[in-house]
Protein backbone atom coordinates (compact mmCIF):
# COMPACT_ATOMS: atom_id res chain seq x y z
CA UNK A 1 0.00 0.00 0.00
CA UNK A 2 2.61 2.37 0.93
CA UNK A 3 4.28 2.40 -2.38
CA UNK A 4 0.78 3.40 -3.99
CA UNK A 5 0.59 6.23 -1.29
CA UNK A 6 4.14 7.43 -2.76
CA UNK A 7 3.12 6.99 -6.39
CA UNK A 8 0.16 8.88 -5.70
CA UNK A 9 1.57 11.48 -3.85
CA UNK A 10 4.11 12.32 -6.40
CA UNK A 11 1.61 12.73 -8.98
CA UNK A 12 0.04 14.88 -6.87
CA UNK A 13 3.05 17.01 -6.53
CA UNK A 14 4.24 16.96 -10.17
CA UNK A 15 0.66 18.27 -10.93
CA UNK A 16 1.02 20.75 -8.66
CA UNK A 17 4.20 21.79 -10.43
CA UNK A 18 2.69 21.75 -13.76
CA UNK A 19 -0.41 24.08 -12.34
CA UNK A 20 2.10 26.38 -11.22
CA UNK A 21 4.31 26.49 -14.08
CA UNK A 22 1.01 27.45 -16.17
CA UNK A 23 0.34 30.04 -13.65
CA UNK A 24 3.54 31.46 -14.54
CA UNK A 25 3.16 30.95 -18.24
CA UNK A 26 0.02 32.59 -17.48
CA UNK A 27 1.38 35.95 -15.62
CA UNK A 28 4.60 35.94 -17.97
CA UNK A 29 2.57 36.44 -21.23
CA UNK A 30 -0.18 38.12 -20.07
CA UNK A 31 0.23 40.79 -21.87
CA UNK A 32 0.70 40.55 -25.86
CA UNK A 33 4.05 42.22 -26.67
CA UNK A 34 3.05 43.23 -30.22
CA UNK A 35 1.97 46.81 -31.05
CA UNK A 36 -1.95 46.91 -31.22
CA UNK A 37 -1.77 48.40 -34.81
CA UNK A 38 -5.03 48.20 -36.78
CA UNK A 39 -3.78 45.32 -38.96
CA UNK A 40 -3.24 43.19 -35.93
CA UNK A 41 -6.38 44.46 -34.27
CA UNK A 42 -8.35 43.11 -37.98
CA UNK A 43 -6.54 40.35 -38.90
CA UNK A 44 -7.14 38.82 -34.60
CA UNK A 45 -10.50 39.84 -35.01
CA UNK A 46 -10.86 37.84 -38.22
CA UNK A 47 -9.63 34.51 -36.92
CA UNK A 48 -11.80 34.86 -34.13
CA UNK A 49 -15.13 35.43 -36.34
CA UNK A 50 -13.42 32.39 -38.83
CA UNK A 51 -12.67 30.09 -35.76
CA UNK A 52 -16.25 30.82 -34.49
CA UNK A 53 -17.75 30.15 -37.99
CA UNK A 54 -15.97 26.99 -38.55
CA UNK A 55 -16.59 25.67 -35.19
CA UNK A 56 -20.38 25.83 -36.23
CA UNK A 57 -20.57 24.33 -38.92
CA UNK A 58 -18.45 21.36 -37.20
CA UNK A 59 -20.92 21.50 -34.44
CA UNK A 60 -24.15 21.90 -36.82
CA UNK A 61 -22.25 18.64 -38.45
CA UNK A 62 -21.82 16.80 -35.61
CA UNK A 63 -25.41 17.36 -33.95
CA UNK A 64 -27.18 16.40 -37.31
CA UNK A 65 -24.72 13.06 -37.38
CA UNK A 66 -26.54 11.99 -33.73
CA UNK A 67 -29.84 13.15 -34.76
CA UNK B 1 55.22 32.15 -74.77
CA UNK B 2 51.95 34.06 -74.99
CA UNK B 3 49.72 30.82 -75.29
CA UNK B 4 51.51 29.09 -72.35
CA UNK B 5 50.65 32.48 -70.10
CA UNK B 6 47.57 31.88 -71.04
CA UNK B 7 47.32 28.08 -70.43
CA UNK B 8 48.59 28.84 -67.01
CA UNK B 9 46.06 31.86 -66.77
CA UNK B 10 43.38 29.09 -67.16
CA UNK B 11 44.06 26.82 -64.78
CA UNK B 12 44.96 29.37 -62.34
CA UNK B 13 40.98 30.73 -62.86
CA UNK B 14 40.04 27.23 -63.01
CA UNK B 15 41.37 26.30 -59.48
CA UNK B 16 40.03 29.31 -58.39
CA UNK B 17 36.55 28.80 -59.24
CA UNK B 18 37.09 25.22 -58.03
CA UNK B 19 37.72 25.79 -54.65
CA UNK B 20 35.51 28.50 -54.16
CA UNK B 21 33.01 26.05 -55.54
CA UNK B 22 34.12 23.88 -52.85
CA UNK B 23 33.92 26.44 -50.05
CA UNK B 24 30.50 27.38 -50.81
CA UNK B 25 29.45 23.94 -51.25
CA UNK B 26 30.88 22.78 -47.62
CA UNK B 27 29.20 26.52 -46.25
CA UNK B 28 25.94 24.78 -47.61
CA UNK B 29 26.47 21.59 -46.42
CA UNK B 30 26.65 23.24 -43.14
CA UNK B 31 23.35 25.18 -43.00
CA UNK B 32 21.25 22.62 -45.20
CA UNK B 33 19.29 20.67 -43.21
CA UNK B 34 15.66 22.62 -41.99
CA UNK B 35 14.66 23.70 -45.52
CA UNK B 36 15.16 20.43 -47.08
CA UNK B 37 13.79 18.29 -43.66
CA UNK B 38 10.69 20.48 -43.73
CA UNK B 39 9.64 20.15 -47.70
CA UNK B 40 10.60 16.52 -48.08
CA UNK B 41 8.50 15.40 -44.59
CA UNK B 42 6.29 17.28 -46.09
CA UNK B 43 5.78 14.65 -48.76
CA UNK B 44 4.35 12.76 -45.55
CA UNK B 45 1.97 9.46 -46.01
CA UNK B 46 -0.94 12.13 -46.48
CA UNK B 47 0.71 13.53 -49.47
CA UNK B 48 2.00 10.77 -51.31
CA UNK B 49 -1.58 9.04 -50.90
CA UNK B 50 -2.62 12.35 -52.11
CA UNK B 51 -0.11 12.59 -55.41
CA UNK B 52 -1.16 8.51 -55.86
CA UNK B 53 -4.62 8.95 -56.05
CA UNK B 54 -4.75 12.32 -58.08
CA UNK B 55 -2.36 9.95 -60.44
CA UNK B 56 -4.90 7.25 -60.77
CA UNK B 57 -7.48 9.49 -61.09
CA UNK B 58 -5.99 12.48 -63.41
CA UNK B 59 -3.20 10.96 -65.33
CA UNK B 60 -0.85 13.56 -65.46
CA UNK B 61 -2.56 16.55 -65.97
CA UNK B 62 -2.17 17.80 -62.89
CA UNK B 63 1.52 18.21 -62.61
CA UNK B 64 1.56 21.66 -63.78
CA UNK B 65 -0.46 22.33 -60.59
CA UNK B 66 1.52 20.85 -58.50
CA UNK B 67 5.06 22.98 -60.01
CA UNK B 68 2.73 25.75 -58.84
CA UNK B 69 2.56 24.79 -55.40
CA UNK B 70 6.20 25.03 -54.66
CA UNK B 71 7.45 28.71 -55.08
CA UNK B 72 3.74 28.49 -52.33
CA UNK B 73 5.51 26.33 -50.13
CA UNK B 74 8.29 28.24 -49.94
CA UNK B 75 7.04 31.81 -49.29
CA UNK B 76 5.51 30.91 -46.15
CA UNK B 77 8.69 28.38 -45.05
CA UNK B 78 11.44 31.27 -46.09
CA UNK B 79 9.27 33.80 -43.50
CA UNK B 80 9.92 30.73 -40.69
CA UNK B 81 13.96 30.78 -41.15
CA UNK B 82 14.18 34.53 -40.83
CA UNK B 83 11.86 35.00 -38.15
CA UNK B 84 13.71 31.68 -35.63
CA UNK B 85 17.15 33.24 -37.02
CA UNK B 86 16.21 36.77 -35.90
CA UNK B 87 14.60 35.93 -32.96
CA UNK B 88 16.40 32.73 -32.06
CA UNK B 89 12.83 31.53 -30.73
CA UNK B 90 10.75 28.80 -31.95
CA UNK B 91 7.08 29.97 -33.54
CA UNK B 92 4.94 28.76 -30.51
CA UNK B 93 7.17 30.89 -28.23
CA UNK B 94 7.17 34.00 -30.60
CA UNK B 95 3.04 33.66 -30.62
CA UNK B 96 2.90 33.36 -26.46
CA UNK B 97 5.16 36.69 -26.09
CA UNK B 98 3.53 38.67 -29.22
CA UNK B 99 -0.17 37.63 -29.10
CA UNK B 100 -0.06 36.96 -25.03
CA UNK B 101 -1.37 33.26 -23.91
CA UNK B 102 -4.74 33.53 -24.52
CA UNK B 103 -3.76 32.54 -28.39
CA UNK B 104 -0.49 31.11 -27.59
CA UNK B 105 -2.27 28.21 -25.59
CA UNK B 106 -4.79 27.99 -28.62
CA UNK B 107 -1.65 27.22 -30.86
CA UNK B 108 -0.04 25.13 -28.47
CA UNK B 109 -3.52 23.14 -27.88
CA UNK B 110 -4.49 22.84 -31.45
CA UNK B 111 -0.82 21.82 -32.43
CA UNK B 112 -0.20 19.25 -29.90
CA UNK B 113 -4.10 17.43 -31.40
CA UNK B 114 -2.97 17.91 -34.87
CA UNK B 115 0.16 16.72 -34.72
CA UNK B 116 -0.99 13.78 -32.91
CA UNK B 117 -3.61 12.74 -34.76
CA UNK B 118 -1.77 13.45 -37.82
CA UNK B 119 1.02 11.64 -36.43
CA UNK B 120 -1.29 8.83 -36.10
CA UNK B 121 -1.79 8.71 -39.92
CA UNK B 122 2.08 8.09 -40.39
CA UNK B 123 2.03 5.01 -38.22
CA UNK B 124 -1.31 4.00 -40.83
CA UNK B 125 0.77 4.79 -43.73
CA UNK B 126 3.69 2.69 -42.10
CA UNK B 127 2.10 -0.67 -40.65
CA UNK B 128 0.28 -0.63 -44.65
CA UNK B 129 3.37 -0.07 -46.17
CA UNK B 130 5.45 -2.59 -44.29
CA UNK B 131 1.99 -5.36 -44.51
CA UNK B 132 2.54 -5.35 -48.30
CA UNK B 133 5.61 -7.52 -47.41
CA UNK B 134 4.25 -9.33 -44.94
CA UNK B 135 5.86 -7.92 -42.08
CA UNK B 136 3.30 -7.72 -39.01
CA UNK B 137 1.84 -4.18 -37.96
CA UNK B 138 3.18 -5.20 -34.37
CA UNK B 139 6.55 -5.67 -35.07
CA UNK B 140 6.82 -2.63 -37.38
CA UNK B 141 5.26 -0.12 -34.52
CA UNK B 142 7.75 -1.56 -32.12
CA UNK B 143 10.76 -1.28 -34.87
CA UNK B 144 10.02 2.28 -35.73
CA UNK B 145 9.41 3.60 -32.27
CA UNK B 146 13.32 1.83 -31.30
CA UNK B 147 14.23 3.62 -34.56
CA UNK B 148 12.87 7.13 -33.77
CA UNK B 149 13.74 7.67 -30.15
CA UNK B 150 17.38 5.96 -31.16
CA UNK B 151 18.33 9.01 -33.98
CA UNK B 152 17.25 11.60 -30.96
CA UNK B 153 19.04 10.03 -28.00
CA UNK B 154 22.30 9.95 -29.17
CA UNK B 155 22.33 14.15 -28.19
CA UNK B 156 23.67 15.90 -31.13
CA UNK B 157 21.25 17.85 -33.33
CA UNK B 158 24.04 17.68 -36.40
CA UNK B 159 24.06 13.98 -36.17
CA UNK B 160 20.38 14.11 -35.51
CA UNK B 161 20.16 16.10 -38.96
CA UNK B 162 22.60 13.89 -40.99
CA UNK B 163 20.88 10.83 -40.29
CA UNK B 164 17.30 12.41 -40.88
CA UNK B 165 18.46 13.36 -44.55
CA UNK B 166 19.58 10.13 -45.53
CA UNK B 167 15.90 9.50 -45.35
CA UNK B 168 15.57 12.33 -47.20
CA UNK B 169 17.21 11.02 -49.92
CA UNK B 170 15.93 7.96 -50.13
CA UNK B 171 12.06 10.02 -50.94
CA UNK B 172 13.85 10.03 -53.95
CA UNK B 173 13.14 6.47 -54.73
CA UNK B 174 10.12 7.29 -56.77
CA UNK B 175 12.48 8.66 -59.66
CA UNK B 176 14.03 5.10 -60.37
CA UNK B 177 10.29 3.45 -59.82
CA UNK B 178 9.37 6.12 -62.47
CA UNK B 179 11.89 5.08 -65.01
CA UNK B 180 11.33 1.38 -64.21
CA UNK B 181 7.44 1.40 -66.02
CA UNK B 182 8.73 2.99 -68.87
CA UNK B 183 6.29 6.01 -68.88
CA UNK B 184 5.99 7.80 -72.23
CA UNK B 185 7.79 11.32 -71.28
CA UNK B 186 6.32 12.94 -74.37
CA UNK B 187 2.58 12.19 -73.16
CA UNK B 188 4.20 13.13 -69.70
CA UNK B 189 5.28 16.48 -71.03
CA UNK B 190 3.12 17.45 -73.24
CA UNK B 191 0.16 16.59 -71.04
CA UNK B 192 1.81 17.37 -67.63
CA UNK B 193 3.17 20.70 -68.46
CA UNK B 194 0.52 22.61 -70.17
CA UNK B 195 -1.77 24.39 -67.69
CA UNK B 196 -5.29 22.65 -67.93
CA UNK B 197 -7.97 20.30 -66.72
CA UNK B 198 -8.70 17.31 -67.80
CA UNK B 199 -12.49 16.87 -68.80
CA UNK B 200 -13.21 20.44 -67.49
CA UNK B 201 -13.86 21.51 -64.11
CA UNK B 202 -15.50 18.89 -61.90
CA UNK B 203 -16.64 18.58 -58.19
CA UNK B 204 -14.24 15.53 -57.87
CA UNK B 205 -11.36 17.52 -59.59
CA UNK B 206 -12.08 20.72 -57.31
CA UNK B 207 -11.91 18.01 -54.47
CA UNK B 208 -8.58 16.61 -55.64
CA UNK B 209 -6.93 20.72 -55.86
CA UNK B 210 -7.96 21.53 -52.21
CA UNK B 211 -6.65 17.50 -51.53
CA UNK B 212 -3.11 18.63 -53.03
CA UNK B 213 -2.85 22.40 -51.66
CA UNK B 214 -4.61 20.73 -48.40
CA UNK B 215 -0.76 18.52 -48.16
CA UNK B 216 1.18 21.25 -49.28
CA UNK B 217 1.15 23.52 -45.88
CA UNK B 218 0.50 21.89 -42.82
CA UNK B 219 0.70 24.00 -39.55
CA UNK B 220 3.24 21.46 -37.59
CA UNK B 221 5.69 22.62 -41.01
CA UNK B 222 5.71 26.63 -39.74
CA UNK B 223 6.67 25.32 -35.99
CA UNK B 224 9.02 22.88 -37.05
CA UNK B 225 10.97 24.59 -39.38
CA UNK B 226 11.78 27.51 -36.60
CA UNK B 227 11.95 25.47 -33.98
CA UNK B 228 14.89 23.44 -36.21
CA UNK B 229 16.71 26.67 -37.00
CA UNK B 230 17.26 27.98 -33.47
CA UNK B 231 18.12 24.47 -32.45
CA UNK B 232 20.94 24.60 -35.00
CA UNK B 233 21.73 27.84 -33.99
CA UNK B 234 21.79 29.76 -37.39
CA UNK B 235 21.71 33.58 -37.35
CA UNK B 236 21.12 36.27 -39.24
CA UNK B 237 23.70 36.03 -41.61
CA UNK B 238 22.73 32.49 -42.41
CA UNK B 239 19.40 34.17 -43.76
CA UNK B 240 20.41 33.54 -47.40
CA UNK B 241 21.68 29.82 -46.54
CA UNK B 242 18.27 28.97 -45.27
CA UNK B 243 16.65 30.44 -47.92
CA UNK B 244 18.33 28.97 -50.46
CA UNK B 245 17.96 25.34 -48.24
CA UNK B 246 14.20 25.85 -48.36
CA UNK B 247 14.13 26.56 -52.26
CA UNK B 248 16.31 23.02 -52.77
CA UNK B 249 13.40 21.55 -50.34
CA UNK B 250 10.89 22.96 -52.30
CA UNK B 251 12.68 22.14 -55.62
CA UNK B 252 12.58 18.22 -53.82
CA UNK B 253 9.05 18.00 -52.50
CA UNK B 254 7.71 19.10 -55.54
CA UNK B 255 9.59 16.32 -57.75
CA UNK B 256 9.21 13.54 -55.63
CA UNK B 257 4.88 14.64 -56.09
CA UNK B 258 5.67 14.84 -59.66
CA UNK B 259 7.33 10.85 -60.18
CA UNK B 260 4.78 10.11 -57.62
CA UNK B 261 1.77 11.10 -60.16
CA UNK B 262 3.72 9.74 -63.35
CA UNK B 263 4.20 6.12 -61.31
CA UNK B 264 0.15 5.88 -60.75
CA UNK B 265 -0.63 8.06 -63.73
CA UNK B 266 1.57 5.72 -66.02
CA UNK B 267 0.08 2.57 -64.62
CA UNK B 268 -3.15 2.58 -62.52
CA UNK B 269 -4.50 5.63 -64.37
CA UNK B 270 -8.24 5.61 -64.44
CA UNK B 271 -8.43 3.16 -61.40
CA UNK B 272 -9.97 4.15 -58.11
CA UNK B 273 -6.79 4.73 -55.53
CA UNK B 274 -7.39 5.46 -52.14
CA UNK B 275 -4.35 5.12 -50.27
CA UNK B 276 -0.50 4.64 -51.38
CA UNK B 277 -0.81 1.46 -49.69
CA UNK B 278 -3.48 0.17 -52.07
CA UNK B 279 -1.39 1.70 -54.88
CA UNK B 280 1.49 -0.55 -54.50
CA UNK B 281 -0.38 -3.55 -54.02
CA UNK B 282 -1.86 -2.75 -57.52
CA UNK B 283 1.67 -1.99 -58.52
CA UNK B 284 3.23 -5.03 -57.28
CA UNK B 285 0.60 -7.44 -58.82
CA UNK B 286 1.72 -5.32 -62.43
CA UNK B 287 5.56 -4.26 -61.81
CA UNK B 288 7.04 -5.55 -59.07
CA UNK B 289 9.73 -3.66 -58.56
CA UNK B 290 8.24 -0.22 -59.16
CA UNK B 291 5.27 -1.69 -56.45
CA UNK B 292 7.86 -2.73 -54.35
CA UNK B 293 9.43 1.56 -54.75
CA UNK B 294 6.62 2.87 -53.88
CA UNK B 295 6.22 0.73 -50.62
CA UNK B 296 9.70 1.54 -49.45
CA UNK B 297 8.67 5.27 -50.33
CA UNK B 298 5.26 5.36 -48.62
CA UNK B 299 7.20 3.95 -45.48
CA UNK B 300 9.72 6.51 -45.72
CA UNK B 301 7.59 9.40 -46.28
CA UNK B 302 5.70 8.07 -42.82
CA UNK B 303 8.76 7.76 -41.52
CA UNK B 304 10.25 11.07 -41.84
CA UNK B 305 6.58 12.78 -41.27
CA UNK B 306 6.48 11.09 -37.53
CA UNK B 307 9.80 12.12 -37.01
CA UNK B 308 9.47 15.94 -37.74
CA UNK B 309 6.11 16.30 -36.44
CA UNK B 310 6.83 14.53 -32.98
CA UNK B 311 9.69 17.04 -32.67
CA UNK B 312 7.86 20.18 -33.44
CA UNK B 313 5.10 19.29 -31.04
CA UNK B 314 7.81 18.50 -27.85
CA UNK B 315 9.90 21.44 -29.23
CA UNK B 316 6.42 23.91 -29.23
CA UNK B 317 5.83 22.43 -25.70
CA UNK B 318 9.58 23.07 -24.03
CA UNK B 319 9.77 26.56 -25.72
CA UNK B 320 6.61 27.36 -23.62
CA UNK B 321 7.06 25.53 -20.47
CA UNK B 322 10.88 26.74 -20.50
CA UNK B 323 11.84 23.00 -20.39
CA UNK B 324 15.50 22.92 -21.81
CA UNK B 325 14.36 21.41 -25.29
CA UNK B 326 17.70 21.18 -27.77
CA UNK B 327 18.57 17.88 -29.55
CA UNK B 328 22.08 19.11 -28.31
CA UNK B 329 20.98 18.19 -24.67
CA UNK B 330 21.36 14.82 -23.22
CA UNK B 331 18.25 13.22 -21.44
CA UNK B 332 19.66 13.95 -17.49
CA UNK B 333 19.68 17.39 -19.37
CA UNK B 334 16.18 17.88 -21.10
CA UNK B 335 14.27 14.92 -19.45
CA UNK B 336 10.56 16.25 -20.00
CA UNK B 337 11.53 17.45 -23.82
CA UNK B 338 12.69 13.74 -24.49
CA UNK B 339 10.20 12.11 -22.37
CA UNK B 340 7.20 14.44 -24.20
CA UNK B 341 8.77 13.07 -27.90
CA UNK B 342 8.59 9.61 -27.11
CA UNK B 343 5.05 9.76 -25.15
CA UNK B 344 3.50 11.37 -28.19
CA UNK B 345 5.06 8.40 -30.93
CA UNK B 346 3.91 5.66 -28.12
CA UNK B 347 0.42 6.73 -27.70
CA UNK B 348 0.13 7.49 -31.78
CA UNK B 349 2.03 3.88 -32.29
CA UNK B 350 -0.29 2.55 -29.84
CA UNK B 351 -3.67 3.84 -31.61
CA UNK B 352 -3.03 2.23 -34.74
CA UNK B 353 -2.62 -1.50 -33.12
CA UNK B 354 -6.11 -1.18 -30.85
CA UNK B 355 -8.51 -3.52 -32.84
CA UNK B 356 -10.80 -1.74 -34.64
CA UNK B 357 -9.76 1.68 -34.40
CA UNK B 358 -11.62 4.29 -36.48
CA UNK B 359 -8.66 5.15 -38.75
CA UNK B 360 -10.21 6.15 -41.61
CA UNK B 361 -12.48 8.65 -39.41
CA UNK B 362 -8.93 9.82 -38.02
CA UNK B 363 -7.46 10.35 -41.00
CA UNK B 364 -10.65 12.87 -42.06
CA UNK B 365 -10.51 14.34 -38.82
CA UNK B 366 -6.95 15.36 -39.55
CA UNK B 367 -8.21 17.84 -42.26
CA UNK B 368 -10.48 19.42 -39.97
CA UNK B 369 -8.19 19.58 -37.07
CA UNK B 370 -5.94 21.34 -39.25
CA UNK B 371 -7.63 23.84 -40.99
CA UNK B 372 -8.52 25.67 -37.51
CA UNK B 373 -4.63 26.35 -36.61
CA UNK B 374 -3.51 26.92 -40.09
CA UNK B 375 -5.05 30.39 -40.55
CA UNK B 376 -4.02 31.31 -37.27
CA UNK B 377 -0.45 29.86 -37.49
CA UNK B 378 -0.28 31.74 -40.98
CA UNK B 379 -1.22 35.02 -40.00
CA UNK B 380 0.09 35.67 -36.82
CA UNK B 381 3.46 34.46 -38.82
CA UNK B 382 2.38 37.14 -41.65
CA UNK B 383 2.16 39.91 -38.12
CA UNK B 384 5.34 38.92 -36.80
CA UNK B 385 7.75 39.64 -39.28
CA UNK B 386 5.82 43.01 -39.95
CA UNK B 387 7.40 43.50 -36.45
CA UNK B 388 10.06 46.17 -36.92
CA UNK B 389 11.12 46.13 -32.98
CA UNK B 390 11.32 42.27 -33.73
CA UNK B 391 12.65 41.85 -37.02
CA UNK B 392 14.78 45.38 -37.77
CA UNK B 393 15.79 45.34 -41.19
CA UNK B 394 14.60 41.56 -41.91
CA UNK B 395 10.72 42.38 -41.77
CA UNK B 396 8.85 41.77 -44.81
CA UNK B 397 8.67 44.07 -47.65
CA UNK B 398 5.81 45.54 -49.42
CA UNK B 399 6.08 43.12 -51.80
CA UNK B 400 7.02 40.13 -49.80
CA UNK B 401 3.48 41.24 -47.82
CA UNK B 402 1.64 41.37 -51.10
CA UNK B 403 3.07 37.49 -52.12
CA UNK B 404 2.42 36.13 -48.69
CA UNK B 405 -0.77 37.77 -47.76
CA UNK B 406 -2.33 36.62 -51.34
CA UNK B 407 -0.07 33.09 -50.82
CA UNK B 408 -2.39 32.79 -47.25
CA UNK B 409 -5.59 33.81 -48.29
CA UNK B 410 -5.63 31.22 -51.35
CA UNK B 411 -4.61 28.65 -48.97
CA UNK B 412 -7.06 29.57 -46.08
CA UNK B 413 -9.72 29.62 -48.45
CA UNK B 414 -8.51 26.16 -50.31
CA UNK B 415 -8.19 24.48 -47.12
CA UNK B 416 -11.14 25.55 -45.37
CA UNK B 417 -13.33 24.40 -48.37
CA UNK B 418 -11.65 21.15 -48.25
CA UNK B 419 -11.94 20.61 -44.59
CA UNK B 420 -15.84 21.16 -45.57
CA UNK B 421 -15.79 19.03 -48.11
CA UNK B 422 -14.70 16.28 -45.67
CA UNK B 423 -17.55 17.28 -43.48
CA UNK B 424 -20.06 17.15 -45.95
CA UNK B 425 -18.61 14.47 -48.29
CA UNK B 426 -21.45 15.33 -51.21
CA UNK B 427 -21.11 19.08 -51.24
CA UNK B 428 -19.03 19.13 -54.42
CA UNK B 429 -19.74 16.29 -56.31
Amino acid sequence: MAPIINLIDKFKTTMHHQVDAIRDINRKYRTPRIKMTRAVRLSLLGIRIYLIILLSILLYRFITLIT
Amino acid sequence: MDLSKEGIGFRANFFYRYRRFIKTLKIYLMIAGPGIIVMVADNDAGGITTYTATGAKFGFSLIWFLILLGPIAYVIQEMTVRLGAVTKRGHAEAIFDAFGSFWGWFSLGDLLLVNWLTLITEFIGMTAALSIFGINPIITVILVLLLLIAIILQGRYWTWEKIVLVFCLLNLIYIPAAFLIKPDWNTVLNSGLIPHFQGGFSGDLFFFLMANIGTTIAPWMVFFQQSAVVDKGMREKDIPWGKFDTAIGAAFTVIVAIFCIVVTGTVLYGSSIQSAAEAATALINLHQNAGVFLAIGLFDAGLLGAICISLASSWAFGEVWGWAHSLNTKIREAPWFYLLYILILVSAALVVLIPGAPLVLITLFVQVVAVTLLPAALVFLILLLNNEELMGKYKNTLAQNIISTIIVLFLVTLSTLYCISVIFPNLFT
